[in-house]
């Protein structure tokens, strides 16, 4: 277990493409369309994919990922750098997700959704332990049994988790773009995964070799 | 585990103990085998979760261009 490596190494990758992705902003603040389509290309799928986990729609994701590029351009105008720009991006694409579900309609669905899927375990199918998760996804075992974990929590902690998991947000800037405090971070984090690790403990148990016995 | 074995483990798996925090942690994770079954199974699940957004990803389709024509018409 070296999870702390992965986040520091991550948060350099970051602070490399945030760089970048100053550069292109400031060029596309000028008006070059081809930089505000390089910030695009960059940033597509992952706000898709982090809409997506949100509000659980394909095609309501990729409107809200189309909307929120929109918004970027409207307001590229007052963004000066104080924040990363993916904060940003995805403060707007939390927001979106947000009013999208709290449409009544929408809840509705949601009510809907959440009473179908109140006990996620039993709905799951059965996946090998054994399995490689990348190679068994690839495979398109896994991804109904994980979309439909993901399905059974609350949008908050379903957008903690993925940010978290996904992305390699620090709870600092996961508490800036969902307007929370740090420890709302860490509690949402802490219950996501508990119910995660319950839906999909078959898939992910595994003997720890070398501890001592508790 | 106790909730707050869980939330410290949290905290270092997600990089944000301290350095010596993390470290006197790793003590802890070498000597607790529950401890260590729960962070590997965290490590788990980010792998699980990780390879469910690069398939939800390859989803997206192109957003380029349809974001390019909303821009167009907005500034239209």
């Amino acid at each position: 277990v070296n999870r702390g490596h992965h986040a520091a190494s991550n948060r350099l990758e970051r602070e490399n493409e945030s760089e970048l992705d100053l550069q292109l902003i400031a060029r596309a603040q000028t008006g070059d369309e081809g930089a505000f389509r390089l910030l695009v290309e960059r940033h597509q799928r992952r706000v898709f994919a982090i809409a997506l986990g949100l509000v659980r729609d394909e095609q309501d994701a990729r409107e809200i990922a189309q909307e929120a590029f929109l918004r970027v351009h409207k307001g590229m105008g007052t963004f000066h750098g104080g924040s990363s720009f993916f904060t940003w991006l995805y403060r707007i694409v939390t927001n979106l997700s947000i009013d999208l579900m709290r449409k009544p309609s929408r809840r509705e669905a949601e009510l809907h959704f959440a009473l179908e899927v109140d006990d996620a375990e039993s709905m799951l199918l059965p996946c090998s332990p054994e399995a490689d998760p990348y190679d068994a996804v690839h495979r398109g075992q896994l991804s109904q049994r994980i979309q439909g974990a993901l399905d059974a929590l609350p949008p908050y902690h379903r957008g903690v988790i993925l940010m978290r998991e996904v992305e390699g947000l620090s709870y600092e800037e996961m508490a800036e773009v969902m307007q929370v405090s740090k420890g709302t971070i860490m509690s949402r984090l802490f219950h996501a995964r508990k119910k995660l690790q319950r839906a999909l403990a078959d898939c992910h148990d595994e003997e720890c070799v070398g501890a001592k016995s508790a | 585990l106790s909730d707050d074995a869980q939330l410290l483990l949290s905290r270092y798996v997600d990089g944000e103990l301290s350095a010596a925090e993390a470290e006197g942690f790793r003590a802890r994770l070498a000597a607790d085998a529950a401890l260590c079954r729960q962070a590997r199974s965290l490590e788990r699940l980010g792998l699980l979760l990780r390879a469910w957004a690069g398939e939800a990803q390859a989803r997206c389709g192109d957003l380029v261009e349809p974001t390019l024509e909303r821009v167009r018409t907005a500034q239209a």
